[in-house]
């Protein structure tokens, strides 16, 4: 009887002792309270995706509650990693306080409508550039659903331009204080690269850098009210009828003149930056953060320069420059302190420790100065004003996808810009 | 009088209970509550989301029925993506388990630092999927990767090869990568199945006077049938489920030349916010691995 009483028992135990474990543990304590303490205790939790500077972060956090009592606990991750996270968060309810929003102004209406974002009601928004902050606006007027208003608060400014190796260009005997300004004079270059056996230009076309350079380019091709039509729900033109083809053939050119890095359809950013780190690729189209990706891969590699993309002569319209912000939405339940929190993070103070520390781009315009920053953070803090508002997104992600192995199949000779132009139309239908 | 009456025909219906072994089950129902929470509750909800169409977040769910299973039939990046699946388990059988079943019995035959062998043999599948696609990134890699160097050294330099960045090569190089992870895994079950072979078989064979081979022929290979059918379903299962591998070594690309089954499911999902796609994806696929595996066992039970 004891024994049938004892196993019984350990039965009930184990059912207990399994079930316990898929309870949510939620460590953001969405009240703000500390558990059994007996003071209350505020608490915020932040994901981003800024885990090269941690350490920074850490500090901040660190003297914020010193200074009000509030905790801010700071939770890094890849940036590869973060977006995945953030959706399986917000499929299950588990969005932290404020997070780093990855995605285009289609994703941010719909996380918006679905209430993990909340609109930023503050007057102090006017410190940050008016172009940038338009990125998480919405508007009466625009095509999306989320009622007007800012959602986003920026935390650092970036953009995207064309990195390169000053020694390389002398090497192949190119004037390395000028950089080509039209495409016609990057191809040039690139070829006089080539000849003096230096790979001219890598990116991350195997992850998301192609489709990136193709959408620079569609402003420079394509009228912008016509690739809304594109982008409509029920399309009223083909990408073919809009020009796309134009965009796609600037890859073909590459192509065609054997200009890419060898492995550069399965090639992600951080290969790419790798090789030229290693002085291996003289140019490289990427953004601001490559900054801190250079100090920390190669700390004796500091000759290299930016130039904004090079115009294509047979172009309507001027290339702009994709960019914005390494954004911070709020969601969690603690929104006022971390509203408080972040005004005090985007502080001039606060904000100028962060760029000189960091190499990064200060969101408030109050810190931009030109001449705290090193060189190349300045040569891409000077082209702030050539970043694009935003670019009509089109809501069938098929297409994106279907651009993006397009571009692969270019860059190795398997398709034509035609081609893959026509598939984009398929996947648009 | 009642009372008494009710407390019998308790004691009776636990009797009964008892005798038919019933209370047993109690103890059991640990094991089935975890795999009703963590295998059919999942299993349940994924067929569930497979008839709506979501994004993943929110609330705005709509009931399409049977619309996503009917768009995955028409789906050709989805087939592509299972006959690149179907390959890498097609390889696996071919390639793999031959090796491995080699492995085992060489290491099984008592040779000097077989321990060692077995320890390192059993590195690779215990490794992450994505480190192993890294070192395998850096064999292949075009400008400095040790595969193009050997070809050099061996004078064999027209073979030298993008290999990553190629259609036709890409998924015939992930492959491999994948064979070598993988070997590990049946080795250790082919080495379980021939220490459980009664060595008397073999002493009596020996002095039937059987050579090595003919050993290996008569014995070895029948009694390892089941353990054969076992890794063989384990294999097909694994490589239908690919995927970091894939992911670190090309992201499905270039052009989706090596999209596998599980990263179709995912990208999807977390790429183009479809959940409701990509369940029925998965489902789909949950199916087919089904039968895959009850024609695999009923085929063998054919044969006994």
């Amino acid at each position: 009887m004891m024994k049938k009483v004892v196993a019984i028992l350990l039965t009930i135990i184990m059912m207990v002792g399994s079930l316990s474990g898929c309870g949510t543990g939620n460590s953001n304590n969405p009240d703000g309270n500390k558990q059994g303490g007996k003071e209350e205790e505020k608490t915020i939790t932040i994901w981003h995706y800024a885990n090269d500077r941690e350490e920074l972060l850490q500090q901040f956090a660190e003297e914020y509650y010193k200074e009000t009592g509030v905790k801010v606990i700071m939770e890094l991750y890849s940036g590869d990693q973060i977006a995945s996270k953030i959706r399986t968060a917000a499929t299950s309810g588990e969005l932290p306080d404020a997070w780093y929003f990855a995605g285009g102004k289609g994703d941010m209406d719909e996380y918006v409508r679905a209430g993990n974002i909340k609109k930023i009601d503050v007057d102090w928004l006017d410190r940050f550039p008016e172009n940038v902050l338009a990125q998480v606006s919405f508007t009466d007027e625009d095509t999306y659903e989320s009622p007007s208003g800012t959602y986003g608060i920026p935390f650092d400014l970036n953009n995207m331009q064309m990195v390169y190796n000053k020694d390389l260009f002398k090497q192949a005997g190119i004037d390395a204080e000028n950089p080509p300004k039209t495409w016609e004079e990057f191809i040039e270059v690139c070829i006089k690269l080539k000849a003096n056996g230096i790979i001219p230009f890598a990116t991350g076309v195997g992850s998301w850098g192609g489709a990136s350079l193709a959408e620079a380019y569609q402003f420079a091709y394509i009228d912008m009210e016509e690739l809304t039509k594109a982008c409509l729900k029920e399309p009223e033109a083909t990408y073919e009828e809009i020009g796309m083809v134009n965009v796609l053939k600037l890859f073909e050119d590459l192509k065609t003149n054997d200009l890419l890095a060898p492995g550069i359809a399965t090639m992600d950013l951080p290969s790419a930056e790798q090789m030229f780190a290693n002085g291996q690729v003289a140019i490289l189209y990427d953004g601001s953060w490559v900054i801190g990706v250079l100090d920390s891969m190669n700390p004796d590699f500091t000759n290299w320069g930016v130039f904004p993309l090079p115009q294509p002569e047979d172009a309507p319209y001027e290339v702009k420059l994709p960019g914005g912000c390494s954004w911070m939405v709020v969601s969690g339940d603690a929104d006022e302190e971390t509203i408080d929190f972040m005004e005090w993070l985007t502080d001039k103070d606060q904000q100028v420790i962060y760029s000189n520390s960091s190499s990064n781009l200060p969101a408030n315009t109050e810190a931009v100065s030109l001449d705290g920053l090193k060189a190349q953070a300045a040569e891409f803090a000077d082209d702030m004003d050539m970043v694009y508002n935003s670019v009509p997104s089109n809501p069938r992600a098929e297409v994106t996808e279907t651009l993006i192995q397009g571009i692969q199949m270019i860059c190795i000779g398997e398709k034509t810009p035609i081609e893959v132009v026509k598939e984009m139309d398929a996947a648009n239908k | 009088m009642e009372k008494t009456m009710r407390k019998g025909q308790i004691r009776k219906y636990c009797i009964k209970m008892k005798k038919a072994g019933y209370g047993n089950l109690l103890f059991i129902l640990p094991a089935m509550l975890l795999f009703a929470v963590f295998s059919v509750y999942p299993l349940v909800k994924t067929f569930q989301l497979s008839v709506f169409d979501w994004s993943g977040i929110g609330s705005d769910m709509t009931f399409v029925g049977m619309s996503n299973y009917m768009k995955a039939i028409a789906d050709a990046k989805w087939w592509h993506s299972v006959a690149n699946g179907f390959l890498f388990g097609i390889m696996a059988l071919i390639f793999m388990n031959p090796i491995a079943l080699m492995l085992a019995v060489f290491v099984s035959a008592k040779v000097k630092g077989a321990l060692a062998y077995r320890v390192i043999f059993y590195i690779p599948p215990i490794m992450s999927g994505i480190v192993v696609g890294y070192i395998w990134k850096w064999i292949y890699n075009p400008m400095n990767g040790i595969l193009n160097n050997l070809l050099g050294v061996l004078h064999l330099d027209f073979l030298a090869h993008d290999w990553l960045n190629g259609v036709s090569t890409a998924l015939g190089a992930v492959i491999v990568a994948s064979i070598w992870q993988g070997i590990g895994g049946s080795f250790l079950l082919f080495l379980a199945g021939l220490q459980g072979i009664p060595k008397e078989l073999y002493e009596a064979a020996e002095v039937d006077g059987a050579s090595k081979w003919r050993q290996f022929c008569h014995i070895t290979i029948p009694m390892l049938e089941k353990t054969y059918i076992i890794v063989s379903i384990l294999t097909i299962l694994g490589s239908m489920q690919t995927l970091g591998i894939v992911v670190s070594m090309t992201n499905g690309g270039p052009g989706g030349a090596t999209d596998v089954p599980a990263l179709r499911i995912y990208n999807e999902a977390f790429k183009n916010y479809r959940f409701g796609y990509a369940s029925a994806l998965s489902i789909i696929l949950g199916v087919m691995l089904l039968i895959v595996s009850w024609l695999q066992t009923k085929v063998e039970r054919r044969k006994d």
